[in-house]
């Protein structure tokens, strides 16, 4: 069974080549363009990893962890958090909101999967 | 000289052989090694002085030389250098036709005899040897010019906050990693779990201590703990430049300190590692007694192969017997009665297991085989090779192990061969100039898995493609995926090797692996993607001859599946099984396509209200077997089918039931098969 994997960011060229990439590695792959809209699939929909950008309109990164934190079905699901090298403040913001860990941008795809690898089977 | 005592001294040699040989090959990636060194020398030993005791001069005077040469070696802390090393490989393999050939009757013995003393001799006498022996500067240079590669050994303690588990983190991925990095013994701590009715679920109340021996770096073993740094204390702590996991007494000091409590100040860390290393050094001082005690302190029995069988066939018997008198008790309202048949299930549970761990041994045995030979033939073929091996302990049944070895060589040898460039092709497709092998087992479940993969070209699919359209094997227009085109290499005749070599690819080869380990009951697996590499996977029942089984019934006919591949049953309506479109059915809101066992076997619908499902894992998805119904769990004893029954698919063996009765053993992965690409066809 392939596990599921929700991303969400508001670029289209980062979801792309995150939706190719997982979805080469055979992992089931669902498509937020902002918290907002990730909020939809978080329904009870079995989801086995939350990958979220943190600067998005209508609803950041770290409210939407802190959001998906609280629901019962999403409690302890791993969430990565997509940040640049220079937003080291945010890790940890990111963290105590919540994140399981983090990938770094630009990432090439091999290391996308590497840290994918980190937190599910 | 009784000839039954140079019986026991030919086996004993050719154990001692065989180590001497691993031995060997350390030295030859870790030259400073100073326990393979010992090692060697001490089989140099022990072998000199044992040949001469049973009339096998000639190894006698091989031995004592080479003896000297490592003695020298050890003493004055040097290397063995290639010329020795290879010296010495030969020597262990003429050693080997000494065996046979105790008095040089065979001509080309008789000469190598010759050759070897001479060039052993001219060992002794160089100069050049004995120059670079003195001066330890040598020695560490060539240390530290290996030190890229070199293992060291490292201490690790993980100890995590209680709410780690909260953010999603899961430290079982975090060992699984650490133990990706090399070899290592992992100790979870468990006594800060609190009781029961204190527990909360979703904490981590464990910490680990890991023993590490890796050639990987601080960094890239911390990289591992990247996001866990701040929910944890770690510390990492290299204890010696050398692969203290292969010290038996390090080994064991391990196992003792296994409960006591985690050092987490880094003094007493240090203090404790460096008391460590004084025992192994102590030990190596005093080699003679010490290391050698330990060493040899399993004791071993050796029993001849024959009497385990009749064991085996005794407990065979009576796990039928046991079943006979379940059903007598179970149909009978005598008091005790049900008790000691219960009691007589589980003893003969026990001897059953018990029995067949006798006929079990260690892959190792068989893994070592192969190192000598990827060794030799990468250089005969000018490739550079690393050849790693793991899970060696695992274990595996006598009679599968001995079938493994000719499908191992040759896939090995398609490896070399094939699979892995040529340096210049790797270096031109940005590759390291080396390539690797790896030789893996595991359990899974009641399975042994073998997987085989290096990282070499893969599969080319054109090729195998046009292959297969030439030899008649897929019309030129049929559409075939990769899949099913590595499944063609098992077919009988085929080969793609531009040019027969005299390695592989002979045309005779992967159908015959494949024979070989479907009459063991295994499954061969292929898996490549082109240019980075292949690997092919082989996958083995534990045990040959008993299994737990689930016994069902279909039109009163009784049969049994293996239980370790059920992944649960249900009852549902015959009406759902009967209007289901597709084959498709929902199981506890999963949709899970299923395979009739009626319908197969041709047999009428089933009259009864309710059906049981029989859910099995098939290659990753879960498929539903319809049954009439469940009768119960069983140690089913495996007989063969007569040879009239030889020919048909789906029936594995039979075995005869507590009532006298026979029930069939159906091979499900062979019927499920079998029904899903009919229906695609």
């Amino acid at each position: 069974m392939s596990k599921t994997i929700l991303i969400v960011d508001d670029s289209e060229s980062i979801r792309e080549i995150m939706n190719y990439t997982l979805e080469n590695a055979e992992y089931n792959v669902l498509v937020g363009n902002d918290g907002e809209h990730a909020q939809s699939f978080l329904d009870g929909t079995p989801i086995n990893l939350i990958i979220t950008d943190l600067n998005m309109p209508k609803k950041n990164g770290i409210e939407l962890i802190k959001e998906i934190r609280q629901k019962e079905d999403y409690k302890y699901t791993p969430i990565l958090v997509l940040t640049t090298e220079s937003q080291v403040s945010k890790k940890q913001e990111a963290k105590e909101a919540g994140a399981t860990g983090w990938i770094v941008k630009p990432f090439v795809t091999d290391k996308l999967l590497s840290v994918v690898q980190k937190v599910i089977r | 000289m009784m000839k039954q005592f140079v019986d026991v001294f030919v086996e004993e040699a050719s154990e001692l052989i065989d180590q001497l040989e691993a031995s060997l090959l350390v030295l030859e990636s870790s030259p400073s090694d100073s326990l393979a060194i010992d090692s060697v020398f001490r089989v140099m030993h022990t072998l000199k002085g044992n040949a001469k005791m049973f009339g096998f001069e000639r190894m006698g005077e091989l031995t004592h030389q080479l003896e000297n040469i490592y003695d020298k070696i050890r003493s004055e802390h040097n290397i063995a250098d290639n010329k020795v090393l290879s010296t010495t490989l030969s020597v262990v393999d003429h050693l080997r036709n000494i065996l046979i050939d105790p008095s040089l009757k065979i001509e080309s013995n008789k000469l190598k005899q010759k050759e070897l003393e001479e060039k052993i001799m001219g060992i002794v006498s160089n100069k050049s040897l004995i120059n670079s022996i003195a001066p330890t500067g040598v020695a560490s240079q060539v240390i530290s010019f290996d030190r890229s590669n070199a293992i060291s050994t490292y201490y690790i303690s993980f100890y995590p906050d209680t709410d780690l588990m909260r953010n999603g983190t899961n430290p079982s991925f975090i060992l699984e990693d650490i133990a990706a990095l090399g070899k290592s013994k992992i100790n979870a701590h468990k006594k800060d779990i609190p009781a029961f009715d204190q527990l909360d679920p979703t904490g981590c109340y464990t910490y680990w201590e890991i023993y590490l021996a890796t050639n990987k770096s601080v960094e890239e073993i911390e990289e591992v703990f990247l996001f866990v740094q701040d929910s944890a204390k770690i510390n990492i702590c290299r204890v010696a430049d050398e692969d203290l996991l292969r010290n038996n007494v390090f080994l064991k000091k391990i196992e003792e300190d296994r409960q006591q409590q985690v050092l987490i100040n880094i003094d007493e860390l240090q203090q404790y590692v460096n008391h460590l290393l004084n025992i192994i050094r102590e030990n190596s001082v005093d080699e003679n007694s010490t290391t050698e005690i330990t060493e040899q302190k399993i004791s071993i029995l050796k029993v001849s192969s024959d009497k385990i069988d009749l064991l085996m066939n005794l407990v065979s018997e009576l796990v039928t017997t046991q079943a006979r008198l379940s059903n007598i008790s179970e149909g009978s309202n005598l008091p005790g009665l049900s008790t000691v048949s219960e009691i007589v299930e589980k003893l003969s549970r026990q001897l059953r297991d018990n029995v067949f761990s006798i006929s079990l041994i260690p892959v190792n045995q068989l893994f070592m085989r192969f190192q000598r030979m990827v060794r030799d033939l990468s250089m005969e073929l000018g490739k550079s090779v690393d050849f790693n091996v793991e899970g060696g302990e695992t274990e595996l049944d006598k009679t599968l192990i001995e079938t493994l070895y000719d499908p191992i060589m040759h896939i090995l040898r398609n490896c070399l061969d094939h699979g892995i460039e040529t340096i210049e092709d790797r270096l031109k497709h940005g590759k390291p100039g080396k390539g690797k092998i790896t030789l893996k087992a595991y359990y899974s479940g009641a399975h042994v898995i073998i997987k085989i993969s290096d990282d070499g070209a893969g599969l080319k699919y054109e090729r195998i493609k046009q292959k297969a359209i030439d030899k008649g094997l897929i019309g030129v227009d049929e559409s075939i995926d990769e899949k099913e085109l590595a499944n063609l290499l098992f077919s009988a005749g085929f080969s793609t090797a531009k040019k027969v070599t005299d390695v592989s690819g002979r045309g005779v080869g992967m159908d015959i692996v494949k024979k070989k380990i479907e009459e063991i009951r295994g499954v061969v697996n292929i898996e490549s993607s082109q240019g980075s590499g292949t690997s092919i996977t082989i996958r083995l029942p534990l045990t040959l001859s008993i299994i737990d089984g689930l016994q069902i019934k279909v039109n009163d006919t009784s049969y049994i599946i293996q239980v370790t591949s059920v992944h649960k049953i249900k009852v549902v309506d015959t009406e759902q099984i009967r209007n289901c479109y597709n084959d498709l059915i929902i199981i506890d809101g999963e949709q899970i396509q299923i395979v009739n066992i009626r319908k197969e076997f041709n047999y009428n619908d089933y009259q009864e209200i309710k059906t049981h499902v029989v859910v099995v894992d098939f290659e990753g998805t879960k498929i539903g077997i319809v049954t009439d119904q469940i009768v119960g769990q069983l140690q089913a004893v495996i007989k063969p089918l007569g040879k009239f029954y030889k020919e048909q698919e789906y029936i594995s063996g039979a075995s005869i039931l507590g009532d006298g009765s026979v029930a069939l053993i159906l091979d499900i992965k062979k019927l499920i098969y079998q029904s899903i690409n009919l229906k695609q066809k």
